[in-house]
């Protein structure tokens, strides 16, 4: 037993034990305990396994940057792999297992990796693995793959949920230690709405681990009584839990907070998480320093730890981790550490400080009993599974010095992290050693620790002095709170030189311990010319474990300058990037999910469609009908075919209600139509209606639809549903950049109406049932467009426009008029047999007539390119796409031109997509004739048409091509014909009135 | 020196200290046949090629930064060779067949993984824009096949097949598409460039091209001018500020795309799955993490950063897509400035001025295209003609009005 | 974002090239510029964007129509 908990002392709740497993051993701690701290208590050591050596590993900090101590928590759906034990805050029913191992923690093959270590240098495997050639595929990367990760996860649905929230302030103070609650108080004072947030459950950052005592009380004690007047300010928001992982534009910050991760069972009216968007006027990094290992043969035994973080065990959590702790350091923070310790109850045996002639700083109360050495490298730890001693040189001699516990102290890294994300790098500062954050401006400072402020004493007046000033530059005033004194104060004054790498090891020496990259490593990458710190990282892979570098990127910097021969300053740090810590992607998803990620959108008629028996299909973000089930059809074919048929015969009636409808007002309506449109607009008659096509610029067509001129100055134009939202932003673009002094206004009414299309030859006597005007032939005619009255009071508007190729009309009347004015349609229609159509239908009428839709207006087809080059306006001196129409490529006569395809063997199918080849011609890309468009089986035909775009199509009409369908293994000899399958002469639109 | 299992393993009996360095790090010469601009994996792919392919060895590649400091550096490493139009999958099937053969050529693992790529579809629509799409594939002998709903939940059951917004209908797969590692590619051609007598000079930005009767004589750079008898351009995201140089106005708007990777797992995602009702595209790399990404945020930046929006966006697309995400947890972000073209498409191209040559307009699908683009890069330089597969890459398209657009989006790069 | 807002449209009769130009080719510079941004989600106008594209700072915003009809409203 080496480690083992205090019998008083610590912030825990001696009173409230907990229950955990780890590796299914049951074990306890207390409250106010981390998973790392009670497993410490009860003498756990060793937590984890390395990544590639598989090396034995335990616990080396106290807080998010550890590297080793990685479990998997939970069960089931709500398995987490990768949770650092430091960070778990113990609760009830913790669950918890080790990971990268097998087959257990004690024992794992996996350490044979470490006997083949010398193999398996950096870079190992760029320079093998290739031969014979197959086995790479088959037999060395399914290996590599099986051998890496840490943890497992099952990908299985969370059952969770998760929240995302804005929220805005003047002051955001990450780091709730002493600096940033000094900051806060003093901006909270001053009426400044802030938001504190820390990492920890726990607010108070190095307070919590600090022995020493502020004006005679100890430092947690403080530390509560600033908490307590902080969470009584209305204006201040405190954010315990919750970790600052982002820095954006616009001062934006993003950070997690853990709302239920420390409940085994988390309630469900709560989130697990949520996500803080938080717009900061002004934003200050407290987030203190980190404190950094000493890179030295064997230092990654478990046992082997942080000062720091064994002074957190201590004072904080009341755990000892050892009876014979040895500080190893290289500056006068390992002696306040040593005694700091000792303040706590912890027998520490040696001090071995790297430094000749060392001695203890002035007026520090020493351990009792600790031997100090100075001068002293230490080459190589013993044990196994745990420390058990330390071997030291000093001048050739070596001595082994018992321990059960190593506790390093290297220097401190302030945390610059956040400050460097927006592509800054932090400054090496020669005075006090370390990388500060840069400046990036006054939306965000450094303050504290983070800031290269050292003491305890000068951070507690940083703080303060830096929310002081930010609450002046927003014009407020706020004044220095009461500072307390500080007893027997460090003053590390003179920052001791770091000592990059004790030499003589004997073993490995770690510098990053998840991926197990040791100083040779490092020296390796410099000896291939990859000395640059980028190819450093990415050939050894230093900080690129889930600690992203936080104890091993400094020193890699600090190692490589060193073999170079040179400053820190000139060799620079890797590049910092969101998130500082990881995020889960059910943070950043957010509660949208499944059926609820993305909006619905549903059509006026849709109630109406659904008590008709439709079946939906998603038409971008809307639900439109495909077609409508009726008892006795086995499958969408037969509908299909009876919706088809019935509106070629009798009537149909389908919901029209999703294309895009924009209304247009003013002087210049007509110009400016014209303008966006290719074919004139300019002579359309009040009460009429035309097909228009819009070019994008570069020539192509971009959307078609209908223009109505509903009055003199009064427009009425419809898009396809697809492309409704981009034609209303292409239409305000040239309204307010390209003509913004045409008088025009428009607006879309898309959800405004509800719109339905009755079409067939008994579609006039229908509508006349439901319509009080006269809708006769001579009162309608083809592509009339008036307003009408119906029978019912209901005003709306009528469109005499035809996609089947039959007699129809669309009819629009106010949205919630809809399903009313369509039941009233159904009801006059029974007689005639009338059928609801959806989709399915509209697009087989629509192929029999040759019109063409977004199958065929895929963004790269002209105008010509579907047969409506005449609609190409020659006479206009302007229009949207005019000039560029012109280019050379876009009326090669070799382009892909709409033609119709008919299968020679009536009995076969055509799929869209498949190709098209001469007849004999081998499949090749150069052999590519063109693809079919859009594919059904006409039922006014009886057999199946196509629409394609063939390469000089138009020249072709007779030939027999291929229809090419690899994919499904099918090959079809087709007929090339005029797209227009039914009623090529139009004469079913516009028969004569019915008596 | 010669990589393999067995010159680890004298190496590590000699502690390590026999290994060379990779490549020189020589001082620029004052003049070279050929300069190109840009140690990525393009430019470091053209030196190659010209040196091995077309013997021309007198030539300098010029890094403003470290080698692979670029979008080679880190990006989602997919490789596959499953584009739509004509004018673009005979250019990425070359690509794939030399992805095949490289670690040979090189002598230097890139990790070519091919686990297959599944691009999924939600609609009828979709499924025969994937058709189209794979049938051209077949015409030019590239295996492509569609996959049923419950094929793809055989291979993925992760899937969100039950409770998805847009449910998953089926997909396209090649299964000769996959992964490698990107930084390998980048010090393979290095590595072989190098030891084929090209110069990699790192460090060394070109800040100006000097021209004499309407010709390049060299470039001026911060390591001072170097004079060349050909000058290619491959600086990809900074295309358009290296071709101002030169007075020459591109058709592109450099944009940022963000990346992600997770916490490594063990192995859960085998293959490399694209989402049909978004843009979001996922794979695990060989450490355990799973790499993915989404569309570009949409304004024009050089920033190599992008913002919080965009990547929630990305995330809502992939737990809509795999709801098993949701507490995988992800570790780092990062942005590229990408050459966002006007039709989506590259360009592999002599420009208005007789010996400047351009590559650029890679959008966000550079990698796939590393080994092609640096072979047809090559053999345009050194005989001053396109390649075959890459005749439709050229510059002047735009004016002409043959445009390789795959996302039918027009002239808006951002669309792309 | 729409794109670089110093491009006009060029007349119908303009040359090829200056069409070319306005269609295709882009400054692109990594620098401050001028681009065109609309509000989507809220008044959906235009607007004409002063911004660096290497640091994302934004120096000013004005409306792209009333910028083009000379301030006034």
């Amino acid at each position: 037993m080496s480690a083992y908990r205090l019998t008083s002392g610590g912030l825990i709740d001696r009173g409230a034990p907990l229950n955990f497993t780890f590796d299914k051993a049951g074990l306890s701690g207390f409250a106010g305990d981390t998973l790392a701290s009670a497993m410490l208590a009860n003498d756990q050591l060793l937590m984890g396994r390395s990544f590639k050596y598989h090396r034995p590993r335990g616990v080396f900090t106290s807080g998010s940057a550890e590297p080793n101590a990685l479990v998997t928590t939970g069960s089931g759906t709500r398995r987490e792999p990768n949770a650092r034990a430091t960070m778990v805050e113990l609760h009830e029913g913790l669950t918890a297992i080790s990971q990268n191992r097998w087959p257990s923690l004690k024992h794992d093959l996996g350490a044979i990796n470490n006997l083949m270590s010398p193999l398996f240098s950096a870079g190992f495997y760029y320079k093998t693995f290739m031969w014979p050639s197959a086995f790479w595929e088959k037999l060395y990367e399914p290996v590599i793959r099986r051998a890496a990760g840490l943890g497992r996860t099952t990908l299985k649905r969370d059952p969770d949920t998760y929240e995302k929230v804005w929220h805005f302030c003047d002051l955001l103070v990450i780091g709730a230690g002493p600096t940033g609650l000094m900051a806060a108080l003093t901006a909270g004072r001053a009426g400044l709405r802030v938001v504190l947030a820390d990492e920890d459950f726990r607010l108070g950052g190095s307070f919590l681990c600090e022995t020493q005592m502020l004006d005679g009380r100890p430092a947690s004690v403080f530390a509560q009584d600033l908490l307590e007047e902080l969470s009584a300010l209305p204006n201040v928001t405190l954010l315990p839990r919750t970790t600052v992982f982002g820095w954006y534009d616009d001062n934006v910050f993003g950070a997690v907070e853990r709302v239920q991760k420390h409940v085994a069972i988390p309630l469900d009216k709560l989130p697990v998480e949520r996500l803080w968007r938080i717009v900061a006027k002004r934003a200050l990094l407290a987030t203190g320093a980190e404190e950094r290992p000493l890179v030295f043969g064997g230092n990654d035994r478990p046992g082997v730890m942080m000062a720091s973080a064994a002074v957190a065990y201590a004072a904080r959590f009341g755990v000892a981790v050892g009876r014979r702790v040895a500080v190893v350091t290289a500056s006068d923070s390992g002696w306040h550490s040593a005694a700091a310790l000792a303040r706590c109850g912890v027998q520490v045996s040696t001090l071995i400080d790297a430094r000749p002639g060392a001695v203890a700083p002035p007026g520090l109360v020493l351990p009792e009993g600790m031997r100090q050495l100075a001068g002293a490298q230490v080459v190589d730890t013993l044990g196994r599974l745990r420390v058990e001693g330390l071997v030291i040189e000093r001048a050739g001699y070596e001595e082994r010095i018992d321990c059960d516990a190593v506790a390093i102290a290297g220097g401190f890294n302030p945390r610059v992290h956040l400050a460097c994300q927006r592509g800054a790098k932090p400054s090496w500062s020669e005075p006090l050693q370390a990388f500060l954050p840069p400046d990036v401006g006054p939306a965000f400072q450094a303050a504290g620790a983070a800031a290269g402020v050292w003491t305890l004493s000068d951070c507690l007046r940083d703080g303060a002095e830096k929310a002081l000033a930010l609450a002046d530059e927003l014009g407020r005033r706020a004044s220095l709170p009461d500072l307390p004194v500080v007893d027997d104060e460090a003053s590390d004054s003179t920052p001791a030189a770091p000592v990059w790498l004790m030499p003589g090891a004997r073993s490995k020496a770690f510098v990053d311990f998840q991926n197990d990259v040791h100083a040779g490593d490092l020296a390796l990458a410099l000896r291939e010319g990859f000395g640059h710190v980028e190819h450093a990282k990415r050939y050894t892979t230093n900080a690129m474990a889930t600690d992203q570098g936080k104890l091993s990127g400094v020193n890699a910097s600090g190692l490589l300058a060193a073999m170079k021969g040179l400053s820190p300053d000139k060799v620079g740090i890797t590049t910092y990037r969101p998130f500082y810590t990881p995020v889960s992607f059910g943070a950043l998803a957010g509660a949208g999910r499944d059926e609820e990620a993305v909006a619905h959108r549903h059509s006026p008629l849709h109630g109406w469609a659904k008590s008709e028996g439709a079946v939906f299909v998603e038409a971008g973000l809307w639900h439109r009908p495909a077609y409508f089930a009726r008892p006795g059809e086995n499958g969408w074919r037969a509908s299909v075919e009876r919706e088809v048929t019935t509106v070629r015969q009798a009537v149909g009636l389908c919901d029209v209600s999703t294309l895009g409808k924009i209304e247009l007002f003013g002087p210049d309506a007509a110009e400016f139509l014209n303008r966006l449109y290719c074919n004139p607009m300019l002579k359309l008659p009040v009460g009429k209606a035309r097909y228009g096509l819009m070019l994008r610029e570069d020539g192509m067509v971009f959307d078609d639809g209908t223009v109505s001129r509903l009055g003199h100055q009064h427009y009425l134009i419809t898009t396809t549903t697809g492309m409704a939202a981009k034609v209303m932003s292409h239409m305000e673009h040239a309204a307010q950049v390209l003509w913004p002094f045409l008088n025009v206004r428009f607006v879309s009414v898309t959800e405004q109406w509800a719109q339905m299309s009755l079409a067939g030859p008994k579609a006039r006597a229908v509508l006349q049932a439901v319509v009080e005007d006269d809708i006769g032939r001579a009162a309608v005619p083809p592509l009339a467009a008036q307003t009408v009255r119906l029978r019912s009071g209901v005003k709306g508007r009528l469109f005499r426009i035809s996609f089947s190729g039959e007699l129809a009309y669309e009819l629009a009347v106010p949205a919630g008029h809809g399903p009313a004015v369509a039941r009233a349609l159904m009801a006059a229609g029974q007689p005639h047999g009338i059928t609801a159509y959806g989709l399915e239908a509209l697009n087989v009428l629509r192929i029999e007539k040759g019109h063409v839709t977004h199958s065929e207006l895929d963004g790269r087809t002209t105008p010509d390119d579907v047969g409506l080059g005449r609609m190409l306006s020659q006479q206009k001196a302007d229009f949207i796409g005019k000039r560029m129409s012109e280019r050379y490529g876009l009326t090669a006569a070799d382009r892909a031109q709409l033609v119709g395809l008919v299968p020679v063997d009536r009995s076969r199918t055509m799929r869209a997509g498949a190709h098209l080849l001469r007849e004999g011609a081998k499949p090749s890309t150069l052999n590519d004739q063109g693809h079919v468009t859009s594919a059904c089986v006409s039922p006014t035909l009886g057999h199946a048409i196509a629409l394609a775009l063939l390469k000089s199509g138009r020249e072709r009409l007779g030939e027999r091509v291929i229809v090419w369908d690899k994919l499904h293994n099918e090959e079809v000899l087709a007929e090339v014909v005029s797209p227009v399958f039914v009623d090529p002469d139009n004469s079913r639109i516009d028969p004569e009135d019915l008596a | 020196m010669r990589y393999s299992a067995l010159s680890l393993v004298k190496n590590a009996l000699g502690r390590n200290l026999g290994w060379a360095p990779v490549w020189r790090e020589p001082e620029p010469r004052p003049h070279y046949d050929v300069v190109i601009v840009g140690g990525g994996g393009h430019g470091l792919a053209t030196a190659y090629y010209l040196a091995r392919e077309f013997g021309i060895r007198n030539v300098a590649v010029l890094e403003k930064g470290y080698l692979g400091s670029g979008n080679v550096g880190r990006n989602t490493t997919i490789v596959r060779s499953n584009y739509m139009l004509p004018g673009n999958e005979p250019f990425y099937e070359f690509s794939m067949k030399l992805w095949e053969g490289l670690e040979r050529e090189l002598n230097y693992n890139v990790m070519l993984s091919q686990r297959g790529v599944m691009i999924l579809y939600h609609s009828d629509g979709e499924r025969d824009a994937l058709i189209r799409r794979g049938n051209g594939m077949w015409m030019e002998g590239v295996a492509a096949e569609l996959i049923d709903r419950e094929g793809v939940r055989r291979m993925m059951p992760f899937l969100n097949f039950d409770h998805a917004r847009f449910p998953i209908l089926g997909g396209l797969l090649q299964r000769r598409g996959g992964t490698a590692r990107h930084d390998a590619v980048a010090w393979g051609y290095a590595r072989g460039a190098d030891r084929l007598g090209v110069d990699l000079i790192q460090n060394c930005e070109v800040t100006g091209i000097r021209r004499e009767a309407g010709r390049v004589t060299g470039v001026e750079t911060t390591c001072g001018f170097i004079g060349c008898g050909k000058l290619g351009l491959a600086a990809a995201g900074h295309s358009s500020h290296v071709a101002q140089m030169a007075d020459l106005s591109l058709p592109i708007e450099s944009h940022v795309l963000q990346a992600f990777v997770t916490e490594g797992l063990k192995p859960c995602i085998d293959h490399v799955i694209i989402y049909g009702a978004g843009h979001f595209y996922i794979s695990q790399s060989d450490k355990g993490g799973l790499v993915f990404g989404g569309e570009i945020d949409g304004f024009g930046s050089y920033a190599q950063r992008g913002n919080l929006a965009t990547a929630e966006h990305v995330m809502e697309e992939g737990v809509a897509m795999i709801p098993g995400l949701s507490r995988v947890r992800v570790l780092r972000s990062w942005g590229g400035v990408m050459d966002m073209s006007m039709d989506g498409s590259p360009i592999i191209s002599p420009t208005p001025i007789d010996n400047l040559y351009l590559n650029a307009g890679w959008c966000y699908g550079g990698f796939k295209a590393t080994p092609a683009s640096g072979f047809c890069f090559a053999h345009l330089i050194a005989k001053g003609e396109t390649h075959p597969v890459a005749r439709f890459f050229r510059l002047d398209r735009f004016e002409r009005g043959h445009m390789i657009d795959e996302a039918g989006a027009g002239p808006q790069p951002n669309l792309h | 974002m729409t794109g670089d807002a110093t491009r006009l449209r060029p007349a119908s009769d303009a040359s090829d090239e200056a069409w070319h130009a306005y269609v295709y080719l882009r400054a692109n510079p990594k620098g401050v510029h001028l681009e065109h941004w609309q509000h989507v989600g809220g008044c959906r106008r235009f607007l004409v964007v002063e911004r660096n594209t290497a640091t994302h700072d934004v120096l000013s915003v004005a409306d792209a129509a009333e910028l083009a009809r000379g301030g006034a409203a």
